[in-house]
């Protein structure tokens, strides 16, 4: 047996009585935590409040003036925006824009 | 001498006969320059249903006459205007009811001899007027039972059918929804032995008055089809406080704003009003109009007035009647001076009232500030009509489109010209120099129309431009001046 599985071999009861610190961990136990979850989303761009609101329609579907007043809402004052919190603004400041709401009223 | 004649009995002798009828009466629609647009709460009318209304009686018809509703606020102070001999409101009001998620019918189910509920009443409209309503069901007389619909203690309505002809509650439903103004009915129990008698009040009728962005939102898209010059939404009072309350209607009306450029950006052009809470200060309508700065909108700024009809009112309720006394005024005049006869000036929250230094603060920040003066008739005043446009930009001078008047104006006479050449020209002729021609003077005949009202200053040029006829299109330049209310005069007096 070389000497770095017997080193490991005698180590492991040490490892289960306490767990380790993210420093304590040895590099392989990193990649299977790095492995298991999803992988991290990119971060969203931000884009211009001023390019939106004219936009609103195609980005949104929503009429412009509907994004203003949910910018105002929100108190959005970023000159600088996500589509998704734009999207979440709208939907607060108008229920009905909500998917479920939609998705109810279709049924309806 | 042959005298009258009738057209199935000939005369025998010859000769010239005359007769007259009465022909029906043509009512004429308010031009769109004078309507104003106005929605509302109120509790009886209908619903999302865009109504022009020519008179205040018309709303009374529609809506009922409760005393102090939103609605009759907002539809008698349009067509109120300034309230004086000559100096009225709005020629048309463009009424539309709206109410938020609790609007509801008053109702009441009615029972069969067997103390079953047979047949259900429901309010035609929603709204807590119907509260009043009874439905009063008499004895069965000879099979035949009467059902009548009281509005407090008066009948209003009266109906009867017969109780041993099926299907009865059906026939009666039947009637009933086909001519009540008050009701519609709606079979629960089938029955041949009619109703008890009794008396049964309509309840839980719910104006729906509380009111979210979601209503508004769903309300703004009503008037999009239809011409008005002024958009008047009651009673929104854009405040500067970081309550919520304060956020959330200071964002209805950034919708309101963000939709009336929208519209004008379509070519459906007006100016709305809005305005402030009661008791406003000075700060707060200064930083309302820098927040709108926007040439197709009016704010007005004042702590409100007491009305000698409705009460307090703050200046966003005045909405509407500034509103109308500016379609009164139209393209011809200004509204500097303009009057709101049967009110007084309230004070602000700091128990104070604007300096004259203030109104001069307001009218540069593009406020429509209120001002009490020594006329008695009637002292509460505009101090000078603007809008909240005051960047004064090179190809966007403040002098032209600050002035609510000029604005009125550019936005009529691209209406009636879209209007006249939509109507007469396009897809009807083919691009030439005589359609260019024809159409320059169809555009400069709409000029004249406004030189001769003071709208336009007279002088106004129209040329065709060179073009091809190749293309689908002509072009046309047009030079106007408008014509300038008097604001000021100055008299040099020499005294001995």
């Amino acid at each position: 047996m070389p000497d770095d599985e017997q080193k490991q071999a005698t180590s492991r009861p040490q490892r289960a009585r306490t767990a380790p610190t993210p420093a304590e961990q040895p590099p392989e136990a990193a990649v299977a935590v790095a492995t298991d979850a999803a992988p991290a989303p990119p971060a969203e761009e931000t884009i211009p409040v001023a390019y939106l609101i004219p936009r609103a329609e195609a980005l949104l579907g929503v009429p412009s003036w509907e994004l203003q007043g949910a910018l105002v809402a929100a108190q959005v004052t970023d000159e600088q925006i996500t589509v998704s919190a734009a999207k979440a603004a709208v939907e607060s400041f108008n229920p009905m824009r909500a998917p479920s709401s939609q998705d109810l009223s279709e049924e309806a | 001498m042959a005298g009258t004649f009738s057209p199935t009995i000939r005369p025998v002798l010859p000769g010239v006969y005359t007769r007259y009828e009465a022909a029906k009466r043509t009512t004429l629609p308010p031009a769109p320059g004078g309507i104003v647009a106005v929605p509302f709460t109120n509790d009886w009318g209908p619903l999302d249903s865009p109504q022009l209304l020519s008179s205040f009686a018309q709303f009374e018809q529609l809506y009922g006459d409760t005393p102090n509703t939103p609605g009759r606020k907002a539809v008698y102070g349009a067509f109120q205007g300034e309230g004086l001999e000559g100096f009225g409101g709005a020629s048309g009001v463009l009424a539309v009811r709206f109410a938020g998620t609790t609007a509801a019918k008053a109702t009441i189910s009615v029972n069969n001899p067997a103390a079953a509920p047979a047949i259900r009443f429901d309010a035609l409209y929603e709204g807590s007027r119907a509260n009043t309503l009874k439905i009063v069901t008499g004895p069965i007389v000879a099979n035949t039972q009467e059902v009548s619909v009281l509005d407090g203690t008066v009948e209003v309505e009266s109906f009867t059918f017969l109780t041993n002809v099926a299907p009865a509650l059906a026939t009666l439903a039947a009637t009933v929804n086909a001519s009540s103004d008050w009701v519609r009915a709606t079979v629960l129990v089938e029955g041949v032995t009619g109703l008890i008698a009794a008396t049964s009040a309509l309840a839980a009728g719910n104006d729906g008055s509380a009111l979210v962005a979601a209503d508004w939102t769903a309300v703004l898209p009503l008037f999009d089809n239809d011409d008005f010059a002024f958009f008047a939404p009651f009673d929104v009072p854009w405040a500067s406080g970081a309550g919520a309350p304060e956020v959330a209607t200071r964002a209805i009306a950034a919708s309101i704003v963000g939709w009336t450029q929208a519209q004008n950006d379509l070519g459906h052009r007006f100016t709305t009003v809005t305005g402030g809470a009661l008791g406003e200060i000075v700060a707060d309508c200064v930083a309302r109009s820098q927040a709108i700065a926007n040439e197709n909108v009016i704010t007005v700024g004042s702590p409100g007035v007491d009305d000698e009809q409705f009460g307090s009112m703050s200046s966003s309720q005045l909405v509407p009647r500034v509103a109308g006394i500016f379609a009164q005024r139209g393209e011809g005049r200004a509204a500097h001076f303009a009057r709101l006869a049967g009110t007084a000036l309230r004070l602000t929250t700091g128990g104070t009232t604007y300096s004259t230094s203030e109104h001069e603060t307001l009218v540069a920040a593009g406020v429509v500030s209120l001002q009490r003066d020594r006329y008695q008739v009637a002292p509460v005043r505009i101090v000078k009509s603007v809008n909240t446009y005051v960047a004064d930009a090179a190809l966007k001078p403040r002098a032209v489109y600050g002035n609510p008047k000029f604005m009125l104006s550019m936005q009529q006479f691209a209406n009636d010209a879209e209007a006249e050449i939509e109507r007469e020209m396009v897809g009807k002729t083919v691009v030439s120099n005589a359609t260019r021609e024809a159409a320059a003077a169809r555009v400069l005949r709409l000029a004249q129309g406004r030189e001769s009202n003071g709208a336009f200053q007279p002088g106004t040029i129209v040329t065709p431009r060179a073009g091809s006829d190749d293309d689908e299109f002509v072009d046309l330049d047009v030079t106007i001046a408008f014509g300038r209310a008097l604001a000021q005069l100055f008299i040099h007096g020499k005294v001995r």
